[in-house]
């Protein structure tokens, strides 16, 4: 059996009255279909980049997005090979969730 | 006989204007480009290379040969005005010069030939060239009637989706479409008044004659006709006619081997002639989900208005510049949006081929996921008595490709190098990949080590006769990958060897038509239900045959196409090694 490289979240509160969930509003005005995550980790399993130890990790970064937390995975990790989407049960293109971080900083440094 | 007039000079003025134009932007490409490549224009300047090159701007600028090819009705259309043009411009000025009896006559005196010289002249073939000139003439009209007609019956003419237009190109157009009857209205006044023309303005012009005296508006043609002239060059620049000088020079920069991609690119730009062929067959306008195919992007690019669409939503399929009569290559011009400035070869690795003893084997990213391909792959190479190394088999590696058609040149770089340099480790004769994304990425570039794909080399270990294949009553449809039967540019051969294992169905979008099954690894703009919009049509296109299995060569279409279709997906390894028969 493969390690998927990630164990389950560790106890935490959130206080909803301090998180900040603005970019998650942003990204899934633009890509509504996120909102359809059911957060079962496939593309996480299925990911080359998270198996070779890297903290990439679509699934937290979609949970952590919804939930205004901060960002733990490095969206310039991404190789954008798609696997991730093949193998969602709902066919989401989770790599774009990186692809817009990604751009999100580029555009913040301009 | 130096005489001129007034009326001429709109047509001076715009051609005065497109001819500085054109040289300047040339020269300011040429200036642009790197020192290798402009000697590389000195060295081939004065070789065949030019003759060459010569030889398809005639059947491409001016017959338009591959439009032909694609549909005869656009084809006789295209080659009308320009073919017509470029005889009724050559016989007008022969005819003019042997009017002038070794005289030499400003070019306005070549152009409106008829104004300066009315009426009939006896000269040495007068006869004939005054009705060949009636007859170019007539060619362009019947072209230009086919041209109207189309707008409004553009189905009848083959065109799948009409091209809409900026405002320029209509204007332009418009133009156009004015040249040639004002032409034949004036050159017919002209000859009412004072005989002369051929069958068809010399007859137009005895009809004229006998309804009633046309002199009041003989001169006013003219005036239209050269206004008509000057309007079109002076937005020639700025349109879709560009393409009829550009061309000719990207075919001539082409010839002459220049490798710059962005001297290249900038060409590209400015040679498509938004005819449109790249619209119909592409899966984003035919299921009415972008608007980016070239014709659009491309006049955007002219612009400097290219849009994110342009850039992400598009598969990067190929299927338009496969079609593209000018072989636009919109697909690098979008790579260089994206920010990666080389560009991906066409064809196959060029290394001798050989079949090695030991090669290294490469699944991919993709190839991960359909270790069917892999388990197969293992079976026929055992059997063909060839010596493996999987080198993604404990870890992963990537080519590096999809980040490349995501905008990230530099890691993408460093993620082949790593590949690269463990392939290198395992001393391979040959490198084999099941992927044909990575092999386009990969051929060519393990300095003596020749890639294939793994069609192509079980192909070679077919016709070495080292495995042998059993046929089936197996009915099978092969969907050719767009990475592998445009990209690399190997379409037939797959289907040869299917057919020595089963009956082929296939459809009729095949080989270098092929459509795409809507996986792409580009197109990262696309949200969900487009992607299972575009992956649902082809899937029901490739079982629409009803073959028992769909076979294909790519781990992204099999599973695309797996996910959409009733039918079994099967990869083109799995079916040899299904029909592979065990020796003693
Ligand atoms: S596209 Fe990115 S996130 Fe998805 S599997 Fe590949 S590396 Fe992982
Ligand atoms: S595989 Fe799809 S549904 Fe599952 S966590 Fe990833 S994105 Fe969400
Ligand atoms: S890209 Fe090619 S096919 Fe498309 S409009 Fe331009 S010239 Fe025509
Ligand atoms: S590459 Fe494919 S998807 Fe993109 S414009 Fe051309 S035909 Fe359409």
């Amino acid at each position: 059996m493969k390690q998927f490289g990630y164990t389950t979240l560790t106890k935490k509160s959130v206080n909803i009255y301090e998180t900040d969930t603005s970019l998650w509003k942003e990204l899934s005005a633009a890509n509504p279909e996120f909102k359809g995550c059911l957060s079962c980790g496939a593309c996480t399993a299925a990911c080359p980049i998270n198996n070779s130890g890297t903290t990439l990790n679509n699934r937290r970064t979609i949970i952590e997005l919804n939930r205004g937390m901060a960002i733990t995975s490095d969206a310039a990790n991404c190789q954008m090979c798609n696997r991730c989407s093949l193998v969602c049960p709902k066919g989401l293109n989770t790599r774009r969730i990186f692809f817009e971080l990604i751009r999100k900083r580029t555009e913040e440094k301009q | 006989m130096y005489k001129f007039d007034p009326f001429a000079i709109p047509f001076l003025i715009g051609f005065a204007f497109v001819i500085g134009w054109v040289i300047v932007r040339m020269i300011q490409i040429f200036i642009g480009m790197p020192k290798k490549d402009k000697k590389r224009v000195f060295v081939n300047i004065f070789t065949f290379k030019t003759v060459r090159g010569i030889g398809e701007i005639i059947s491409e600028v001016l017959i338009h040969h591959r439009i032909w090819r694609e549909n005869k009705l656009l084809g006789f259309m295209h080659m009308s005005f320009a073919l017509g043009w470029f005889l009724l411009i050559v016989t007008g000025w022969i005819e003019s010069s042997l009017r002038a009896n070794g005289e030499t006559l400003p070019i306005w005196q070549h152009i409106f030939y008829k104004y300066f010289f009315p009426g009939e002249h006896v000269f040495r073939l007068s006869d004939v060239i005054k009705q060949l000139m009636d007859l170019w003439l007539a060619v362009i009209l019947l072209g230009q009637l086919i041209a109207v007609l189309k707008r409004f019956f553009y189905r009848r003419a083959g065109i799948k989706i009409r091209t809409r237009h900026s405002r320029m190109n209509r204007i332009a157009l418009t133009a156009l479409w004015f040249i040639f009857p004002l032409r034949l209205l004036a050159e017919s006044c002209t000859a009412s008044l004072y005989g002369g023309g051929g069958f068809l303005t010399g007859s137009l012009g005895q009809l004229i004659a006998w309804i009633g005296d046309a002199s009041f508006i003989t001169y006013p043609m003219w005036w239209a006709y050269s206004i008509a002239l000057g309007v079109f060059f002076c937005v020639l620049p700025f349109s879709r006619y560009l393409h009829i000088p550009v061309e000719a020079f990207l075919i001539l920069a082409r010839r002459w081997r220049v490798s710059d991609i962005t001297t290249i690119n900038r060409l590209e730009t400015m040679a498509c002639s938004a005819c449109g062929m790249c619209l119909s067959d592409c899966p984003l306008a035919r299921n009415n989900i972008a608007g980016v195919q070239p014709v659009y992007f491309i006049e955007r690019l002219r612009d400097g208005k290219a849009t994110t669409d342009d850039a992400w939503k598009c598969l990067q399929c190929g299927r338009c510049q496969q079609i593209c009569p000018v072989r636009v290559h919109a697909n690098n011009l979008r790579q260089e949006l994206k920010g990666s400035t080389d560009r991906v070869e066409f064809g196959l690795d060029t290394h001798k081929r050989v079949l090695a003893k030991r090669v290294t084997l490469f699944s991919g990213c993709m190839g991960k996921l359909t270790p069917r391909t892999k388990a197969a792959m293992e079976k026929i190479l055992n059997a063909a008595g060839v010596e493996q190394t999987w080198i993604d088999e404990e870890r992963d590696l990537c080519c590096g490709r999809p980040l490349r058609f995501n905008g990230n040149q530099n890691t993408a770089n460093q993620k082949f190098n790593e590949l690269h340099d463990a392939i290198l480790e395992t001393r391979p004769d040959a490198i084999v990949t099941t992927c044909p994304i990575c092999f386009n990425m990969m051929k060519n570039r393990f300095e003596t080590i020749p890639v294939y794909h793994h069609t192509d080399y079980i192909r070679m270990l077919i016709e070495a006769k080292r495995i042998d294949l059993e046929r089936s009553e197996e009915t099978l449809t092969y969907h050719d990958p767009c990475e592998l039967s445009r990209q690399a540019e190997y379409a037939r051969q797959p289907l040869k060897v299917l057919n020595r294992v089963g009956t082929m169905l296939q459809p009729e979008e095949t080989g270098e038509k092929t459509r795409c099954c809507g996986g792409a690894v580009a197109a990262i703009g696309l949200n969900n239900s487009e992607r299972k919009t575009l992956a649902q049509e082809t899937a029901d296109y490739l079982s629409n045959r009803n073959a028992d299995k769909i076979v294909t060569a790519c781990p992204l279409c099999k599973k695309t196409i797996a996910q959409r279709s009733k039918r079994p997906v099967a990869d083109f390894a799995e079916i040899v090694a299904d029909a592979l028969v065990e020796r003693e």
